[in-house]
């Protein structure tokens, strides 16, 4: 009960704390075959050593309502300064990004700068990006 | 005279090449031959082709009624840059109708997102198979990269554009249109089917696929529904074609080519990343139907083989039959110099049987010498045992490429029959096709295709399965050429 308290205090603070930032994100590319029940899970890093690893902030959005494959949504209480965003369509709302028996993700994922890897994940330094006040984020999935 | 004429009549007379010349379909970059059996290697530039009636030479089988569908590279080069590998070209489906003595052809690209992705930008996104082309979009698996170029598959109203690194793409089997990535089952999304299933007298299809080193083998049913899947304990190679199938056994022969990860990374294509290990056994990889954890290795000799004939068992016996190709190496360098219309040398790959004592593990290995690829049976007989095998195969060619012939070996005797269409005809992969109600193995047409050098036209032939020495019975004849296609199956009427 106490840390309860203490998180719902936590929470309550930190929209007044001066370095929180907001950001527009638009998502493109979500399978439309797949909304039903579906998540889009973002993932919000600072740090290279956190990237795919621990996120500094995790959000859950339901995708239900998302029929032209495309998603908007306004992520508040984010840290200052360079971010970069990892993102997915969580089709079966499981909390994972899911493989098939080849270790391939079957899920659709995207980056912030739209980065790509070369067979494998980008780079935390090619998702970085500074959040401009009222510029959106666009990202595509796939 | 407008500024795009100018520069097009400049071209001409410099005798180069632009982005104009290139829009009207002329050849391109990189492409000048002398080899006049190398000309549909150009490809084409993802139009659709359509023949309603094409014309007739002999006469069409009154029982032969169904659809020939052909799948291969099609489309080679865009905006001046051009596939520097065979494989790489972007799938071409074509149909060829026959009902009621006519034959109809149908041309479509497969609409993969690659293609799609292309097509509208008029310029290489993604990188091929055999050409480095950076990506310009996000590659997140083998599908990103799909060109569904290599074969088809027919099941109930869905046609398979099959490649050999990602999903099968489906289409309409009548119009050839696009529907999609095909997806067996939700947790099989994005896993590589290979372009060689095979389809046993019953309808049951197995596949396998590899990826990374590992392989998966499937099991689906007449319906397309998966019975079962698994990813076996076995490392598999860089590359993996083809397999054959016996009753009891799934057959698979692992030469030594590994993957160099850090050429990939360093942004080679994938073929030249590939390493052959000449002093390394080919591992014969025998996988029970009935328990895909039950397998056994045996070693050959280093050898590369892209396509297998049939296999059959007796429980004591395996015995199956293949082609066997030149080294990788030497295969991957002629795959390039014919895309730059280069003639190569002589083509060796030829025929093998392999007996497998499956209780001491004895292996006997009978060669031939005749210069074939492509080997098909009777589609009665898959997994069953056989007794003829059907290939294209090279006769007196000299310097010239490509198959002039056809061949039916019999493997039991080792008698064969032969048929030449000459110095100017190139043969493509010819089918077995039943002859309705007859029962004995080789009873029915082998049907196929091929291009004629001097009238530069496309054509498909139809000939006696058991008669090939009396020619064809029929050709019909396209009123153009298409590029040289891979595989195709039959579906009756």
């Amino acid at each position: 009960m106490k840390h309860l308290a203490a998180l719902a205090f936590a929470a309550a603070l930190l929209p007044l704390g001066s370095h929180a930032a907001e950001l527009t994100l638009h998502v493109k590319g979500l399978d439309t075959s797949r909304l039903q029940g579906a998540a889009l899970m973002v993932a919000v890093y600072t740090e290279p050593a956190r990237w795919l690893k621990q996120p500094q902030v995790g959000r859950r959005y339901n995708l239900e309502a998302a029929a032209d494959g495309s998603f908007t949504v306004v992520l508040k209480d984010l840290p200052e300064g360079p971010l970069a965003l990892s993102l997915f369509q969580d089709a079966n709302a499981n909390g994972r990004l899911d493989m098939n028996m080849m270790g391939m993700p079957i899920e659709p994922y995207g980056f912030s700068n739209d980065a790509a890897g070369h067979f494998g994940p980008p780079k935390f330094e090619q998702a970085l990006f500074q959040p401009v006040a009222g510029q959106p984020l666009t990202v595509r999935l796939n | 005279m407008t500024t795009s004429r100018r520069s097009l009549l400049t071209a001409l007379m410099a005798g180069g090449l632009s982005p104009e010349l290139l829009a009207l379909g002329l050849p391109a970059g990189g492409f000048a031959s002398d080899a006049p059996e190398l000309a549909p290697l150009q490809g084409l530039a993802g139009q659709d082709l359509d023949t309603p009636r094409a014309a007739l030479e002999g006469r069409l089988p009154d029982s032969l009624r169904g659809r020939l569908y052909r799948n291969g590279p099609g489309l080679m080069a865009r905006a001046g840059e051009r596939y520097r590998h065979w494989f790489d070209g972007d799938g071409f489906l074509q149909s060829w109708t026959l009902a009621d003595g006519q034959a109809r052809h149908r041309g479509r690209f497969v609409q993969t997102e690659k293609f799609q992705a292309e097509q509208a930008a008029g310029r290489f996104l993604l990188p091929a198979f055999g050409t480095a082309i950076p990506a310009q979009r996000p590659v997140r698996g083998p599908d990103s990269v799909n060109v569904a170029n290599t074969s088809v598959l027919r099941q109930g109203d869905t046609l398979y554009a099959l490649w050999e690194g990602g999903s099968a793409y489906a289409l309409d089997p009548e119009t050839l249109a696009t529907r999609g990535l095909k997806t067996w089952a939700p947790e099989l999304r994005g896993m590589p089917f290979s372009a060689h299933p095979k389809v046993e007298p019953d309808g049951t299809v197995w596949n396998f696929g590899t990826y990374n080193g590992r392989l998966a083998v499937y099991e689906i049913d007449a319906a397309g529904a998966v019975r079962r899947q698994a990813v076996l304990g076995v490392r598999a190679p860089a590359m993996l074609h083809d397999f054959a199938v016996s009753q009891r056994y799934l057959v698979f022969l692992l030469a030594p080519v590994s993957m160099d990860g850090a050429a990939v990374r360093a942004g080679s294509a994938m073929i030249d990343a590939m390493r052959w290990a000449a002093d390394a056994p080919t591992r014969v990889l025998v996988v029970e139907k009935a328990d895909f954890s039950r397998v056994r290795l045996f070693e050959l000799p280093a050898a590369h083989v892209f396509h297998f004939g049939n296999a059959w068992d007796d429980g004591q016996t395996l015995r199956l039959d293949y082609v066997q190709s030149t080294p990788l190496p030497e295969f991957n360098q002629a795959a390039q110099q014919i895309m730059r219309g280069e003639r190569t040398t002589r083509d060796v790959s030829t025929p093998r049987v392999l007996e497998i004592d499956l209780a001491s593990g004895r292996l006997q290995l009978a060669s031939r010498s005749e210069a074939v690829e492509f080997p098909v049976v009777d589609p009665r007989v898959v997994a069953r045992r056989h007794r003829f095998v059907w290939y294209p195969t090279a006769i007196d060619t000299g310097a010239r490429w490509g198959f002039n012939g056809l061949m039916r070996l019999d493997i039991e005797s080792g008698a064969r029959e032969r048929f030449s269409f000459g110095a100017d005809t190139v043969v493509e992969e010819h089918v077995l096709v039943p002859r309705p109600g007859s029962g004995r193995e080789g009873e029915g047409w082998l049907v196929g295709t091929g291009y004629d050098i001097r009238r530069r036209l496309s054509f498909l032939s139809v000939f006696d399965a058991l008669r090939l020495a009396d020619g064809p019975v029929a050709r019909a004849w396209l009123p153009y050429w298409v590029p040289y296609g891979f595989h195709g199956r039959f579906h009756a009427a």
